[in-house]
């Protein structure tokens, strides 16, 4: 089993020395800007993971946000079910895939998966809730690992078959995701204007961003916002409105439910909510 | 028509559905408007990467597919110790709602429900704004809630009002249909336009 943080923090001087060479072929001017969105990058960028704001409103009920191998053995105990028929049945055509990077990792079962975030909704094509993670919580974490792109992509991208061997070659420590991220997008960055520069480590179409795996707990007290569209807060208003006036259906009457949950910890200020 | 379930999410009802080789990720109260065309890579990225169940079971009809979500979604969400309520707590929607969204829903009233005459709904929602707690963290909310109610009591008093003035108008007509014979008779002897001095005389 490969053990995907050491393989991070081996890469820890090949990550500077890429940097290095990065700036050192640059012109003064451009040098200069990539080492300042170099700082940006580590100063500004959190972790980020898209949930469903039922997962968000288990958080703030005091249950840790839970991936799928934890859920599946949440559901075996509750059903007296095998987790590991919970997961193919979930998966179906798909468990292979997920089965053979989790297992082809030393506590692959544990890693969780959030994308680096500097300002904007995150990956939200199916996860509208960005969570963004605390300061304080990247600073506690003894895994963490980042590279450009999905893992999974990257490790079945050659062939239907797991070759893990490009994202062992890519892959960062956390603590030297800027220069990653830099070095990634040099080419990039000149003609960007910083205030586009989020766009650049999640592009509006999803097809560049920066994973960041990690092993750890997120609790209520991790989240430093939650941030969701004008018009996903919009449709939930609307929704809340329509509540005084017609019987809403079960799912529209669970959705106003927990957007009520979301509020309550807002106002009681356990979390900010910043819609954009 | 088969209409194929490719993913879908318990927790909310959120599904990416195949229908006519189309693909759309497709989300509560699943209208046409409230779908979006996806490629056919989101199947697997959203069971992968976004808590999104695998399924491929086929359904005949539209209904068919939004029962069998419903029904996930109230037996998951059951299973999570959290049911779906059967009804909402409307005061403690307003109780958490943010002033700028409670102002907007008294915009809402003012510049929709009353000009489309929907007083039941607008009622429904100024009687539970002024009994919240909203009204006491923000009180210039009263006097503006208080002035939709009496529009709407002035519409209200204005509609009954007509109905009764048009029911006294019109009640000499009331009997008409027990005296149609009457009435026909009448008519053919004397022709339309003199009926409805006959009507009047019936009906006194």
């Amino acid at each position: 089993m490969l053990d995907l943080f050491a393989i991070a923090t081996n890469n820890a001087d090949f990550i500077n020395k890429t940097f290095n060479e990065t700036i050192a072929n640059l012109s003064e001017p451009k040098a200069i800007e990539a080492k300042h969105f170099a700082q940006w990058v580590e100063s500004k960028a959190l972790i980020s993971i898209n949930l469903r704001l039922f997962v968000i409103t288990e958080i703030l009920n005091g249950i840790p946000y839970k991936n799928i191998h934890e859920w599946a053995q949440e559901q075996a105990v509750l059903s007296g079910r095998n987790k590991d028929e919970i997961l193919r049945e979930r998966l179906k055509g798909f468990y292979d895939k997920r089965m053979a990077f989790d297992q082809a990792f030393q506590k692959g079962e544990c890693f969780r998966y959030g994308a680096l975030n500097a300002g904007g909704l995150g990956l939200s094509n199916y996860g509208l809730y960005c969570t963004v993670l605390t300061h304080n919580f990247h600073d506690t974490l003894n895994h963490s690992a980042c590279f450009s792109g999905d893992s999974l992509e990257i490790c079945f991208s050659k062939s239907s078959t797991f070759d893990p061997m490009v994202l062992i070659k890519s892959i960062s420590p956390f603590s030297h995701r800027h220069w990653l991220a830099t070095s990634q997008l040099i080419a990039d960055i000149d003609a960007a204007q910083q205030n586009d520069w989020s766009q650049l480590l999640i592009s509006t179409d999803f097809k560049q961003y920066f994973e960041i795996i990690f092993i750890g707990e997120v609790t209520v007290n991790d989240l430093k916002c939650v941030r969701v569209s004008t018009e996903e807060y919009q449709q939930k208003q609307e929704l809340m409105f329509a509540s005084y006036g017609k019987s809403l259906s079960e799912p529209e009457r669970a959705e106003v439910q927990d957007f009520i949950q979301l509020l309550r910890a807002v106002k009681d200020g356990k979390i900010q909510l910043e819609t954009l | 028509m088969s209409i194929t379930l490719e993913a879908f999410s318990p927790v909310d009802a959120v599904a990416i559905i195949r229908s006519n080789q189309d693909l759309r990720l497709c989300r509560p109260p699943y209208k046409q408007n409230n779908t979006i065309k996806v490629p056919e890579s989101a199947i697997e990225d959203a069971v992968l990467n976004y808590d999104f169940h695998a399924s491929g079971a086929s359904f005949e009809n539209w209904a068919a597919v939004i029962h069998f979500l419903n029904q996930q979604l109230i037996a998951y969400r059951e299973s999570s110790g959290r049911p779906v309520p059967e009804t909402l707590n409307m005061i403690e929607i307003l109780d958490v709602a943010p002033l700028t969204v409670l102002q907007n829903f008294l915009k809402k009233v003012e510049n929709e429900l009353i000009p489309e005459r929907q007083f039941a709904h607008a009622k429904h929602f100024l009687i539970a704004l002024l009994k919240s707690h909203a009204t006491q963290e923000h009180p210039e909310l009263i006097t503006t809630a208080a002035n939709l109610l009496e529009q709407i009591n002035h519409f209200e008093y204005s509609k009954s009002n007509s109905a009764t003035v048009l029911e006294k108008q019109y009640s000499p007509f009331k009997n008409l249909p027990e005296k149609a014979n009457s009435k026909a008779d009448y008519v053919r002897k004397h022709g339309f336009f003199g009926s409805l001095e006959h009507a009047h005389a019936l009906a006194s």
